[in-house]
C-alpha cells in the first residue's frame, strides 16, 4: 500500500495521468488549430489522417528528428533546465486535482494520484516553480527577444499569481477548506460560480494570464518578440515548453472547474444526469473551459504591457479584496 | 498523514524521468550540423553587437517587491478563510483591519505612481 | 521516514553549500532556492503541510524570484574569491562552534513527549503561553490549517496585526528606494 492505493494501482495512475496529459495537450494543438481555422472561415489541418486527426502525431515525429540548436554563448546548465521545469512543474501541479469518487464493491476510489488536506496551496506552490522555468529559459539563451519574453513572462505570472489567489479565497471561505474534494463536496447544494461569480471571473481572467495567453500573451507576442521566451529553442526542447503551456491550460480550467463549477458532480443531481460517471463530468467541464479561452484567444486583441500590468494591479486585486470582504461578512453573520 | 506523499513522491520520480528524457532524446535522435549562423541568436537576421543581459526598467524590481508583500498577505488569508465561521464577527473585523491597512498600502503605491509604467 | 528525512536533510546542507561555493551568483541563488524546498519538505515531513505550502509559495516562489531578478539583470561578473588559508578555518571553526552550542541550548527548550517528533510538545511546563499540544490525530481531525488559523487568529492576533503593518512599511520602503526623480513633477 501507497497512500490509499495498492502499488500497482498507483503506477497505473501516474501513466494514466502523465500520458493522459501529454496527449491531451497535443491534441489541443490540433483544437487549437481547428478552432481558430473555423473562427477565420478557414478548414484548418486536415491532410494527416482523417479530419486532421494524426495531426500531433506528426508534429511530434518531426520535433523529435530536429536539430538542436542552440546559441554558443548560452548558460549551458539553465538552457537545459529551463524546458524541463516549464513542463515538470505543470505535469506536478495536475497530482493534486480531484477528477471524482467511486464506490466499488466497498473499495472507495479516489480519481486522483495524491490527496493533501492542502491541496489548493500545494498547486499554487508547485505552480511558482513555473515562473523560474520561463525566466530562466530566456535568460539562459542570452538573446534580446529571449531575455525580454522571460522578463515579460516572469513579471505577468506573478503579478497575476495573487490576483488569482485573491479570487480563489472567495471560494476557500464558503468551503471552509483547503481540500480539493471537501470544496467539491461543500457545492452540492449550489456551485460556486453561483455564489461567488464575481470571484470566478476574476480567477478566470487571470487564468489567461497565468497560461501566457491571448489577450495577455505579451511574453511570446509574435510581432515584437518573435517568440518570446522560447525564441532560441529547437526540437523537443521547444516542444517541452509549448508542452508546458498547453498542461499549464488544462490544469487551470481544472482547478476553476473543482473550486467554482462543481468538480465532478453532475449538474442536475438526479437521473439521468448523474448516470454520467463523474470524471467525465470533470473533464467535460474542463473541455468547456478550455473552448472559451481558445475562442477569446481568436476574439480579442493583445493588450499592451503596461494595460495589462495595471489591469492587474488596479483592477483584479482590489476587486478581490472586496470580494473576499464581503463574502467573509455574509458567511460569518450566517454561521 | 505522511503515507499521503509517497503517490507524489513517485509522481516526481516519473515527472523527472519524463522531463530529463524527452529532451536528451531528441538530441541523441537529431541530426548534428553546426555552423557559426546557429550559432548566434536570433536577431531578425542582423549580427547581434553585444550581450543581450543588461538592466532593465526598475518597474520590474518594484513589481517583484510589491509581489513579495500581497503574496504574504495572500498566505495569511487562506488559513482565514478557512475558519471563517468560527471566527465569526470577531474574524471579519480583524481581518478587515488586516486588510484595510494592506490596501492603504497599495493605495499609496498607486499614488505615487509604482504601478506605472513607462 | 527517518531515512527520507536524512536524505533530504543532506541535499539542503549540499545544495547550501552551493549557496556558499558557487562562483556565479545566479547559481549561488538557485542553490538557495533548492535549500528553501529541501526546508519546506523536512516540514512535510513533519507534518506541518501548511508550513510546507508557505514555505514554497513566499521563499522558494516570490522572496527568491526577486533574487533572482536583481542578480540575473544586473549581471554581476563573477566574485574574485579570497583564497582559503589557516585563518578561514579559524573562522569557520568558530561559526560551527557557535551554531552547534546554539543548538545544544535550544534542545533544552524542547521535550519531546511519546508522540515522537510528530507529537513535539514545544516550550516548557512553567511557561504556559507556549505550552501547546497538538496529538498529531486531533490535528489531523480538525484539518493542519485549521489548527493553525485557529491558533494565529486568537491566541496571537496581536503579532498577526503588527505584520499588516511590517507590511505596509514594506511597500512604502520598495517605493522610496525605486523613486524616481521626476516623480515629484
Amino acid at each position: 500500500m501507497i497512500g490509499g492505493d495498492e502499488w500497482w494501482v498507483l503506477l497505473i495512475k501516474i501513466v494514466v495521468v502523465v500520458l493522459g496529459l501529454v496527449t491531451i495537450a497535443a491534441y489541443l494543438t490540433l483544437a487549437e488549430r481547428k478552432v481558430s481555422a473555423r473562427i477565420q472561415l478557414r478548414i484548418g489541418p486536415n491532410r494527416v489522417g482523417p479530419y486532421g486527426m494524426l495531426q500531433p502525431a506528426a508534429d511530434a515525429v518531426k520535433m523529435l528528428f530536429k536539430e538542436n540548436t542552440a546559441p554558443s554563448n548560452r548558460d549551458r546548465l539553465l538552457f537545459l533546465v529551463g524546458p524541463s521545469l516549464a513542463a515538470g512543474a505543470a505535469l506536478l501541479s495536475f497530482a493534486f486535482i480531484p477528477l471524482g469518487i467511486n464506490n466499488w464493491f466497498n473499495y472507495q476510489f479516489h480519481w486522483d494520484v495524491g490527496h493533501a488536506n492542502v491541496g489548493l496551496l500545494f498547486i499554487l506552490g508547485v505552480s511558482s516553480y513555473g515562473v523560474y522555468a520561463l525566466f530562466l529559459g530566456g535568460w539562459a539563451a542570452n538573446s534580446k527577444y529571449s531575455l525580454l519574453g522571460g522578463l515579460r513572462a516572469s513579471a505577468q505570472l506573478i503579478s497575476y499569481e495573487m490576483a488569482v489567489a485573491f479570487a480563489l479565497i472567495g471560494a476557500v471561505i464558503i468551503a471552509g477548506s483547503l481540500d480539493l474534494e471537501q470544496i467539491v463536496h461543500a457545492q452540492q447544494g449550489a456551485w460556486f460560480i453561483v455564489l461567488q461569480p464575481l470571484a470566478f471571473l476574476l480567477y478566470f481572467t487571470g487564468a489567461f494570464a497565468e497560461t501566457n495567453r491571448a489577450p495577455f500573451d505579451l511574453p511570446e507576442a509574435e510581432t515584437e518578440l518573435v517568440a518570446g521566451y522560447h525564441t532560441e529553442y529547437s526540437s523537443l526542447r521547444f516542444g517541452l515548453y509549448f508542452l508546458g503551456e498547453y498542461v499549464n491550460m488544462v490544469v487551470v480550467s481544472s482547478i476553476a472547474t473543482t473550486l467554482f463549477l462543481g468538480g465532478w458532480l453532475p449538474i442536475f443531481p438526479f437521473h439521468p444526469f448523474d448516470w454520467i460517471p463523474g470524471p467525465l463530468w470533470f473533464l467535460g467541464k474542463v473541455a468547456v473551459l478550455i473552448f472559451v479561452m481558445m475562442w477569446v484567444r481568436w476574439t480579442f486583441p493583445r493588450l499592451r504591457y503596461d494595460r495589462l500590468m495595471s489591469f492587474g494591479w488596479k483592477v483584479l486585486l482590489p476587486l478581490g479584496l472586496v470580494n473576499i470582504l464581503i463574502t467573509g461578512t455574509v458567511v460569518a453573520l450566517r454561521a | 498523514m505522511l503515507s499521503d506523499y509517497a503517490p507524489i513522491l513517485v509522481f516526481l520520480g516519473f515527472v523527472l524521468l519524463f522531463a530529463i528524457g524527452v529532451p536528451s532524446l531528441s538530441a541523441a535522435l537529431g541530426p548534428r550540423k553546426p555552423s557559426p549562423a546557429k550559432d548566434l541568436p536570433y536577431e531578425s537576421g542582423i549580427v547581434p553587437r553585444e550581450s543581450a543581459r543588461r538592466r532593465f526598467s526598475v518597474s520590474f524590481y518594484v513589481t517583484a517587491m510589491l509581489f513579495i508583500i500581497f503574496d504574504v498577505e495572500s498566505i495569511f488569508l487562506f488559513p482565514w478563510a478557512t475558519i471563517v465561521r468560527q471566527l465569526k464577527v470577531f474574524g471579519i473585523v480583524e481581518i478587515g483591519i488586516f486588510i484595510a491597512t494592506l490596501l492603504v498600502g497599495l493605495l499609496y503605491v498607486w499614488r505615487k505612481g509604482a504601478l506605472r509604467w513607462d | 521516514m527517518t531515512l527520507l528525512l536524512g536524505i533530504v536533510m543532506l541535499l539542503a546542507a549540499i545544495s547550501a553549500l552551493g549557496v556558499v561555493l558557487s562562483r556565479q551568483t545566479l547559481y549561488s541563488a538557485l542553490s538557495l532556492v533548492v535549500t528553501l524546498s529541501m526546508v519546506a519538505v523536512i516540514f512535510l515531513l513533519l507534518n506541518a503541510q501548511f508550513l510546507f505550502a508557505v514555505q514554497i509559495i513566499i521563499y522558494a516562489g516570490a522572496v527568491m524570484v526577486l533574487f533572482v531578478f536583481i542578480i540575473a539583470l544586473l549581471n554581476p561578473e563573477a566574485e574574485d574569491r579570497p583564497a582559503f588559508d589557516w585563518r578561514s578555518w579559524i573562522g569557520i571553526a568558530a561559526v560551527a562552534g557557535i551554531t552547534i552550542l546554539v543548538f545544544v541550548t535550544a534542545r533544552n527548550g524542547i521535550t519531546y513527549n511519546d508522540g515522537g517528533l510528530r507529537g513535539a510538545q514545544i516550550g516548557r511546563v512553567s511557561d504556559p503561553y507556549h505550552t501547546f499540544s497538538f496529538p498529531p490525530d486531533a490535528v489531523n481531525a480538525a484539518g493542519n490549517v485549521q489548527t493553525v488559523a485557529g491558533q494565529l487568529f486568537t491566541t496571537f492576533i496581536l503579532p498577526f496585526e503588527i505584520t499588516s503593518l511590517l507590511l505596509l512599511v514594506a511597500a512604502i520602503g520598495a517605493v522610496y528606494l525605486t523613486r524616481r526623480e521626476h516623480s515629484g513633477s
